[in-house]
């Protein structure tokens, strides 16, 4: 309040001041000799009133939220929150974090946060990471976490499950890895290992509505439903990003590749293991205000003949990520491919909007997925952007199964999300 | 409409000056005896002057949203003739020899080895550190991206020898090519990490930093060198409102014609990030001569240069938010009617000019990278004025400044040096056209002799003009008709004697919205301009 009375008698005498300088247009009182004269006479009279400086008092209030919201967003370290954090179809998520990047003159890093949402699913985590060792071509990590899903929807395995027999069940995963990585050529080609292990447990859902899982199916076409497992894994990671840096998205090819390998210690004939390979391909043109995204992604399991993929860790389609005009996890399998076109359109630096394609399913084995089983869809999308950037998009996919609307805070050919 | 609104303007601040000195003397002239001032008096301390800061987020947010052109205020900051006077703001520099014109403000000279680097900013995307020289000058040091050298170190060069001319203050910008081994690390050295947290700063940080500049021929890396400010830094200036701790800041920046008038100098040299952040006040000299003085600096966003990429094609073109109707047109249209800038050639067989060229240019809808309120309320009359400004650089001035990029290629001081030229031409003629552009009024041999602008510089057709006299009541600054309707001084006024004030209207025959009103008083030595009034379209 008095911020604003002292600014409105600022603004109101440089008003009156500034009438009297403003040499041109408006003739100087009477009192004044000359021009000179006049605007030394105003110098004066501001001299005898001067104000501390102060940004305005917008620009105050934000400067205090900044500090207190803003920053602890984008620049976290120390106590702070932490907006989402769970996988797709959980829910708005929040909860408190604790961050430290100062430690070891930033090679030492910690980030440990619990989540909880709307859904009633809850992740909390904690990791440990030493980076930039070697001239940043090295790190090591150090991590845990427990996530509980409480309403994961499953259909039926294979890629002809009926969407009415949706069920619900929960998902609680306890997980633990430690793990280095080394990367090369400024990051643009790095490769990881990570060992670690992780406590299952499956129940009920949580969701009411829908009936839960254990009801519609059972172990025989649902492996993993009353018996689940405890693993040890063991994850070796590449990434090579071949692009260069655009306007509104990046030019050339991204690839990555991972390998999950599951050991089964609770005697449920459950290893096997899962790799997962994408490309992304970027194609921009007309001054890279319009470009053309095509991204493919494969994950397969891999197992031997004695044993089987629980349920629970099968690969999925639908959802925002993949099959956007299907349901969250609309199709579980042993495999699952997905290929994705997007033709996407600069309005503003700040928006693009793209229209898209995507096909794919799920498989039994590899080499099962054929054109009678392809699942399609097509739709459109609104991204609000900060140059390459993805902050939140808005996208409809338009299937047989009917239209579903997505409004998430991703980019749209980013590497999924892992629970495991 | 304008015009009333100017002269509702002129009554309101009319009022405003009267209740400040309590009388309103019926006798005020209209011109002053000192009129036109050619400098602003700035007589006080400015001592008390502290620390600004702008808060980025909020500038770019509240200005984004402030996207609409304000209703027109009047230019302040100008004398009787339009000019703006000499001021901490901005100096009329007589036309520069070449030699002066490569010079700029550079008095100190290039850093000279060894150079003690003595803290850096991140290891980030754009690196920049600061470093002593053997002579102990403090400079800033920043970096050219791999994929484009020189281009942003040129591009800092070249905009800070290009707006010293046009009079603006500076930084002393210079190419620095150096040895790696040229550089040594002060013991107290820190780096800034991105948590914010500064720490000791060691030799694998420097080298990384080093490692990421283009090396040139000879193994000489090149950067570019800002010397530090002279005086007490307090931060940026803001492009409205006053600082209400310098006396002698009196006229809100948003009316400045030497900031709005500046648009159209940025927008030659599409110099996009036109923020108050990109710009230092400093504290010249103490006690009772202490001065604020302004400066603009980081042009390392001009020409085709985003500092870190190429620039972007939207910039200069759009706002960052979607806020035209071409834009609307876009999306609704999946793209496919493309505006005309999206498909222009950009020269990239030289990267070291980035995305530069005058194609798709137009210099009234250029935009800086989010609204900047003093270009938004710029006039045609301030357009003008800096039209002039930017074309009072020739062919040879312009050649001069763009070696100073010290580009490898020839050929990328020859491109530079052609779209400069294209885009100066395309900004005369834009605003040349807005206002009738007559300059150099002066009455000779009993007629009224003027320069056209337009003519002049090859750009427009030569203007026919309707010519009105009459003679003018400095007191109550009433306007008698005189008889004579050429440019032939009529013989009622010409036997007017010393003290007395003469004027006459120009009207475009053609567009009678284009006139300029010049009123003249007679000294001892002639007939001298004290006035002029240009109305616009």
């Amino acid at each position: 309040m008095t911020n604003s009375l002292f600014r409105n008698i600022a603004v109101c005498s440089v008003a009156t001041l500034s009438c009297i300088a403003s040499f041109a247009q408006d003739p100087p009182p009477a009192t004044s000799a000359s021009r000179s004269s006049s605007i030394v006479d105003a110098e004066s009279a501001k001299a005898k009133s001067l104000l501390p400086v102060a940004p305005p008092h917008g620009e105050q209030t934000f400067d205090r939220y900044e500090e207190r919201i803003v920053d602890p967003l984008t620049d976290p370290n120390g106590l702070t929150f932490k907006l989402g954090g769970l996988p797709t179809g959980g829910g708005f998520s929040l909860g408190p974090r604790y961050v430290r990047r100062d430690w070891l003159k930033e090679h030492l890093t910690s980030d440990t946060y619990v989540v909880g949402s709307t859904k009633k699913w809850y992740r909390g985590a904690s990791a440990l990471n030493f980076v930039g060792l070697m001239n940043n071509h090295l790190e090591f990590n150090a991590n845990g976490a427990y996530e509980n899903a409480a309403s994961m929807p499953y259909y039926g395995e294979g890629p002809d499950s009926s969407k009415s027999n949706r069920s619900d069940f929960r998902r609680e995963f306890t997980t633990a890895h430690f793990g280095g990585q080394v990367h090369f050529l400024d990051k643009r080609l790095s490769a990881g290992y990570a060992a670690g292990g992780l406590l299952v447990n499956v129940g009920p859902g949580d969701l009411g509505g829908w009936p839960s899982t254990d009801q519609i199916f059972n172990e025989a076409n649902t492996p993993g439903l009353e018996k689940q497992s405890n693993f040890i894994t063991g994850t070796a990671s590449m990434v090579a990003n071949l692009s260069t840096q655009g306007f509104s998205n990046p030019k050339g090819l991204v690839v990555e590749a991972d390998d999950t390998q599951f050991w089964d210690q609770s005697g449920n004939n459950a290893s096997f293991h899962r790799l997962q390979t994408q490309a992304t391909y970027y194609v921009p043109f007309m001054n890279g205000m319009r470009t053309l995204a095509f991204r493919a992604r494969n994950e397969t399991t891999f197992h031997d003949p004695t044993q089987q993929v629980p349920f629970y860790l099968q690969p999925t389609l639908g959802g925002p990520d993949d099959l956007r005009g299907y349901e969250r996890y609309r199709f579980y399998g042993n495999g699952a491919s997905v290929l994705s076109g997007e033709y996407r359109w600069s309005v503003a630096e700040s928006l693009e909007l793209a229209v898209f394609g995507d096909g794919g399913n799920v498989y039994d084995r590899p080499g099962l997925i054929g054109l009678r089983d392809l699942r399609g869809d097509g739709g459109f999308g609104v991204r609000f952007k900060n140059k390459q950037q993805t902050i939140m998009r808005f996208d409809v996919g338009v299937s047989p199964e009917g239209v579903k609307v997505w409004f998430v805070f991703n980019s749209v050919f980013g590497r999924p999300f892992r629970s495991y | 409409m304008v015009r009333l609104q100017q002269r509702v303007w002129k009554t309101f601040s009319l009022v405003l000056a009267g209740l400040a000195c309590h009388t309103m003397a019926a006798t005020a002239q209209r011109i002053l005896p000192d009129d036109p001032i050619t400098k602003v008096p700035e007589t006080e301390s400015a001592q008390k002057a502290a620390v600004q800061t702008i808060n980025a987020i909020y500038d770019f947010v509240y200005h984004s949203a402030k996207y609409k052109t304000p209703p027109p205020t009047p230019s302040l900051g100008i004398n009787t003739l339009g000019d703006v006077p000499d001021s901490s703001w901005f100096s009329n520099r007589p036309q520069l020899s070449v030699a002066d014109l490569k010079k700029g403000p550079r008095v100190h000279g290039t850093p000279q080895p060894p150079f003690t680097v003595v803290a850096a900013k991140t290891e980030g995307v754009t690196p920049g550190f600061r470093i002593q020289d053997g002579r102990g000058l403090s400079y800033f040091i920043k970096v050219d991206p791999k994929s484009n050298p020189e281009m942003a170190t040129a591009a800092d060069v070249m905009g800070s020898l290009f707006l010293y001319a046009a009079g603006y203050n500076v930084s002393e910008n210079y190419i620095l090519l150096a040895h790696r081994e040229d550089f040594r690390l002060s013991e107290k050295a820190t780096i800034t990490a991105l948590s914010g947290k500064k720490h000791p700063m060691n030799h694998a940080q420097l080298d990384r930093i080093l490692d990421s500049v283009p090396t040139e021929a000879g193994d000489r890396i090149r950067l570019m060198a800002s010397l530090s400010m002279e005086g007490r830094i307090i931060g940026p200036f803001r492009y409205e409102s006053v600082r209400s701790d310098d006396p002698n800041d009196l006229i809100p920046h948003q009316q400045r014609r030497d900031l709005r008038g500046l648009e159209v100098l940025f927008a030659w040299l599409n110099h996009t990030d036109a923020k108050g952040g990109n710009s230092l006040d400093s504290v010249v000299g103490k006690g009772a001569d202490a001065r604020v003085v302004h400066h603009l600096l980081d042009f390392g966003d001009s020409f085709g240069s985003d500092s870190d990429i190429a620039k972007d094609p939207r910039h200069g073109q759009e706002d960052w938010l979607p806020t035209s109707g071409e834009q609307g047109k876009r999306a609704l249209t999946f793209g496919l009617v493309p505006a005309k800038w999206e498909g222009v050639k950009y020269p990239h067989e030289l990267p070291a000019v980035g995305n530069f060229t005058a194609a798709a240019f137009d210099p009234l809808a250029w935009k800086p990278n989010y609204p900047n309120p003093a270009f938004l309320a710029m006039t045609p009359q301030d357009g003008y004025w800096g039209a002039k400004r930017v074309m009072s650089f020739s062919d040879e001035d312009i050649r001069a400044i763009a070696e100073e990029g010290q580009f490898s290629k020839p050929a990328a001081t020859n491109y530079a040096t052609k779209v400069l030229i294209e885009r100066r031409n395309l900004i005369g003629r834009a605003w040349f056209s807005r206002v009738a552009p007559l300059e150099d009024f002066a009455i000779s041999d009993a007629r009224l002799h003027y320069t056209d602008l337009g003519t002049k510089y090859d750009l427009l057709p030569a203007g026919s003009y309707n010519f009105s006299w009459f003679s003018f009541d400095n007191q109550s600054g009433h306007e008698t008709p005189a008889s004579g309707s050429s440019d032939v001084l009529p013989s009622d006024l010409a036997s007017s004697g010393v003290g007395s004030f003469i004027g006459c209207t120009l009207i475009n025959r053609e567009e009678t919205h284009k006139r300029v009103t010049v009123i003249f008083r007679r000294d001892v030595n002639g007939w001298q301009p004290v006035e002029i009034e240009r109305t616009a379209m």
